[in-house]
């Protein structure tokens, strides 16, 4: 179910390759090998996207990810599990995740 | 849940456009035409949302800046002017809680509109745990003052209304005798019957007929209607979609659902099924297949027929005599119930439910004849 706190979490925009005209949404979870991902756009299971977004101070671009499961919850929006695909993309993370402050 | 929302917008067009969207959404929106106008409603009434067209004097991260200064924790939605995801992140990293993207359509300010409306905010308690305590002590008596009261009232009562006489004030007789759905139109009446094998359109004020359409090939059990379709479940358990024009033109057939559905109803986002032999209510995906999401144990005393809006859904209930709201997001929960006058007359028996612009309407047979009649939604 989707947390009804969206407005303090990652937002992030998204895209696959052959889509001219990305979505947006937030992630309302993220870890260096897979994320959950909040969006009132429909995306398809199995397709692959390109993230941008910010961690701290760092800002990644084309991030690969592969959504794996899609849930629509009563407001309509979509929870999407994704799984980051390139290695190098998930080292960049952990270390961008480690540098985080924690509560 | 609080409805109002407050639409910021210079342009007499968009207003229109979005004064359409908002109203068909269920959105009470309350329109200013700048920043300044917004903020001077803000000290009279707080709105539990805040749109603004996006591309308009002042910027709109100068408007989020005000609005978060003024009003921290209320959601406040740009209405970008086109698809640009990256403008989006932009605005939601100043403080936006989310970005609606061009076109406004219905379609893509639903969530946003709904899950801005649903956002929570820290749970605040007043009370201490002997103050609850002692207000627990203070609601029992009170309890058991009225539970004595009324057990005697309605001793009294019941003596008067042992043989009530059914009073329907928005009653209309049908001319076939087996209705088992309806769907309320702008200014017509929807009704399917089983035996006669038809779809008859009434007049929605004198109940008229205005169309008959036959479907020889069919034996409908229930109906609903989606913005573009007539959902009909049929006999073998099947959901056909039509097209709404003329000859009511079939498009698609589910495959068949067990147990066999006898409501079907759309909320706007999902469809939902019941059965009312084993008081199973399915919610369904949207689509041809009406995929089964979930399937709930009806709450109520015994399910008669089932509809729903896109806030709840509602039961009419033999069982309890009395119409049953229920919450879409936890159909095993019931929000209220309500006796139902129709339930006064002992042979009735309500086959099909809709709820439309604060009415709900029943149809049913009663007597060998067939009836249809409606009640103000309860409060």
């Amino acid at each position: 179910m989707s947390p009804n706190k969206a407005d303090s979490l990652i937002p992030a925009a998204a895209r696959t390759a052959a889509d001219l005209t990305p979505a947006w949404g937030r992630f309302t979870a993220i870890t260096p090998q897979d994320a959950e991902f909040l969006s009132h756009f429909e995306l398809a299971a199995g397709k692959t996207l390109l993230l941008d977004f910010e961690l701290g101070a760092t800002a990644f671009a084309d991030v690969r990810a592969r959504v794996c499961r899609a849930l629509r919850d009563p407001d309509g929006y979509y929870n999407y599990e994704l799984q980051f695909l390139d290695p190098a993309q998930r080292g960049l993370l952990k270390n961008a995740l480690e540098k985080l402050p924690r509560d | 849940m609080q409805n109002t929302v407050q639409v910021i917008c210079a342009s007499e067009k968009d207003r229109t456009l979005l004064r359409g969207i908002f109203a068909n959404i269920g959105a009470d929106a309350v329109f200013a035409a700048d920043m300044n106008d917004a903020l001077a409603v803000f000290e009279k009434a707080r709105p539990a949302a805040v749109f603004f067209a996006d591309g308009e004097e002042p910027p709109a991260e100068v408007q989020l800046r005000e609005f978060r200064r003024v009003a921290p924790f209320l959601p406040i939605v740009p209405l970008l002017k086109r698809r640009d995801a990256h403008r989006a992140v932009g605005l939601m990293k100043a403080g936006a809680f989310d970005c609606v993207q061009a076109p406004w359509t219905e379609e893509a300010m639903r969530p946003v509109y709904r899950k801005a409306l649903r956002l929570g905010g820290t749970a605040v308690e007043l009370d201490s745990m002997a103050l609850r305590s002692r207000r627990r002590s203070v609601a029992l008596a009170a309890a058991l003052f009225f539970a004595f009261a009324g057990f005697a009232g309605g001793f009294y009562y019941g003596f008067k209304r042992f043989s009530p006489r059914a009073t329907q004030p928005h009653s209309f007789r049908l001319p076939y005798a087996h209705p088992t759905g309806i769907v309320i139109r702008e200014s017509s009446v929807l009704i399917s019957d089983w035996y006669s094998q038809g779809l008859y359109e009434h007049d929605i004020k004198n109940f008229g007929i205005r169309r008959v359409t036959s479907l020889p090939e069919d034996t409908p059990v229930a109906m609903a209607a989606s913005p573009d379709s007539l959902w009909l479940a049929e006999a073998d358990g099947t959901l056909q979609r039509r097209l709404l024009d003329a000859r009511y033109t079939p498009v698609s057939k589910t495959s068949r659902f067990s147990p066999t559905p006898d409501s079907v109803c759309y909320d706007g986002l999902y469809f939902w099924t019941a059965d009312s032999r084993t008081g199973s209510v399915t919610k369904r995906m949207p689509g041809d297949a009406l995929t089964e999401l979930k399937t709930y144990k009806y709450p109520g005393g015994k399910l008669g027929a089932l509809t729903c809006d896109n806030r709840f859904l509602w039961a009419a209930d033999p069982g309890w005599r009395a119409l049953v709201k229920m919450s879409l997001d936890d159909p095993e929960k019931v929000l209220s119930r309500t006796d139902l006058k129709g339930y006064a007359s002992k042979t009735l028996k309500i086959t099909a439910v809709a709820a439309k612009d604060g009415k709900v309407w029943f149809a049913g047979e009663d007597g060998g004849h067939g009836v249809a009649f409606f009640e103000n939604e309860p409060k």
